[in-house]
């Protein structure tokens, strides 16, 4: 299709209402014409504006309660989730002794909590698409427990990162078991890598030059969950980055910031 | 849409994406002004599409939910919080649409049912001076369109129906609502264009 039927298209396209064929001869066309996404746009402008057309009624006054009951529920169901059985699967997975001591991290602990809602929902989403495969759905919960577990462990340090100017709504959290130099990382709201392109986690031990923790580019709807041992020691660290690098990572960060967090 | 909307109730009023920034550290909060800043534009929203009250209440929970849970996939350069917003909403609706059209045959609308109510239809008269210009341009190119056009623009996007489905519900020729649709919503971005360069003018 070549962009004068395309154009035709477009119309329809931004109100969702093309269907078959047509849809896919179109959405093949976007992909590699920029002249006719810009197109696109200009109707999708209008279409984004037709809910400003309805009649604006107030919602009940008691959906709110309802709502934040609801939020309430999940928050303290996800908090509820990290418990009992929990130090035995970690010991068994990242073999670290040592009792669990919930007061601690207690702070992290709710975005260590809220990670994981996330990761759920989006996993829920896609275990569903598998259907029965039982085995994936058994292995990403365990994943889960784990990592609950790995947060609520004794020595396990947390270090926030926060999105730079190029990934405002990005936002994570590094665990990190000081011991026996393992950590998660866990990301929201990342953009995966383009081809031929992966992330890579420096840190910093002095002011100077960084040293890599390694790469790591499987981004699933917008959430990284990366387990790894590191290949140095993670003691009296000051400085952690993530920068975009060409696969197999670089020597020294080439790309810009994406992620930064500091240390105590 | 008031997207970016800084000029609320006072100058240190955050922005909706600074609110949103904090939600996604569990800021509950800031989910609270979220609520209070769009429930009445997405409820709204939802009551036109779904008809029904508590479907509605529901679609907006479900809403405010996925900001709680998945607020970090949203991506400002990709437009408004607000827009974002209203998308999630009118996707939830349509899949509720759709799922009701499973079950039930879908009777034929008549244009009547379709007029457009200008009126903001509350007292929240500030709110209604801020958006006042854009509703009004959007709402009267949308009445400016001859009555075919308009109507199988609003069975597209209100009721989700495609292009065959709204040529079988009408008995009109595919063909037919193809035109219609692509010259109603032509003229629909021309008029809201005409109206934004007035307003340029203006200032």
């Amino acid at each position: 299709m070549n962009c004068e039927a395309v154009e035709e298209f477009l119309p329809a396209h931004a109100l969702g209402a093309l269907e078959g064929e047509d849809a896919a001869a179109v959405e093949k066309h976007l992909k590699g014409c920029p002249t006719c996404r810009l197109a696109l746009d200009g109707h999708r402008l209008v279409v984004l504006n037709l809910p400003e057309t309805v009649p604006q009624i107030d919602p009940p006054a008691d959906l709110k309660g309802r709502l934040m009951a609801r939020i309430d529920a999940l928050s303290a169901s996800a908090v509820a989730a990290k418990p009992l059985e929990a130090p035995g699967v970690a010991r068994r997975w990242f073999g670290f002794p040592g009792q669990r001591r919930v007061q601690v991290l207690i702070a992290s602990l709710s975005t260590v909590s809220l990670f994981l809602v996330g990761w759920a929902v989006f996993q829920t989403l896609e275990v569903n698409d598998l259907r029965d495969d039982n085995v994936e759905m058994a292995s990403e919960i365990r994943k889960q427990w784990d990592t609950l577990a790995f947060a609520t462990a004794d020595g396990v340090q947390t270090v926030q990162l926060v999105g730079t100017e190029v990934a405002p709504m990005t936002k994570g959290s590094l665990l990190m078991d000081l011991e026996e130099n393992k950590a998660i990382l866990m990301v929201t709201g990342l953009t995966p890598p383009p081809k031929g392109m992966t992330y890579q986690l420096w840190l910093w031990k002095h002011e100077t030059t960084p040293a890599s923790l390694g790469t790591f580019g499987n981004v699933r709807n917008g959430y990284v969950m990366w387990r790894f041992q590191s290949p140095i020691s993670l003691v009296a660290n000051r400085f952690w980055g993530v920068t975009m690098e060409p696969r197999g990572g670089s020597e020294q960060p080439t790309g810009e910031l994406v992620l930064a967090g500091e240390g105590e | 849409m008031a997207d970016s909307d800084s000029s609320g109730p006072g100058p240190a009023a955050p922005t909706e994406v600074e609110l949103l920034g904090l939600v996604i550290r569990g800021d509950r909060e800031a989910l609270s002004a979220l609520y209070d800043r769009f429930s009445r534009q997405v409820y709204s929203l939802a009551l036109r599409m779904v008809e029904n009250q508590s479907l509605a209440e529901e679609v907006t929970q479900d809403v405010f939910m996925t900001v709680w849970t998945r607020g970090s996939t949203y991506r400002s350069d990709r437009g408004g919080f607000s827009s974002w917003l209203l998308s999630v909403a009118h996707n939830r609706c349509i899949d509720e649409l759709r799922k009701r059209r499973r079950r039930a045959k879908l009777a034929t609308i008549s244009i009547d049912e379709m007029r457009v109510d200008p009126s903001t239809g509350g007292d929240e008269v500030l709110v209604a001076v801020l958006q006042r210009l854009d509703r009004e341009t959007i709402v009267e190119a949308l009445n400016q369109l001859p009555p075919p056009q308009k109507q199988v623009i609003v069975m597209a996007y209100f009721q989700g129906l495609t292009q065959s489905e709204i040529s079988d519900v009408l008995g009109s020729p595919l063909g037919t609502v193809k035109t219609r649709m692509r010259l109603g919503l032509h003229k629909m971005r021309d008029l809201m264009a005409v109206e934004r360069l007035a307003d340029q003018n203006e200032l």
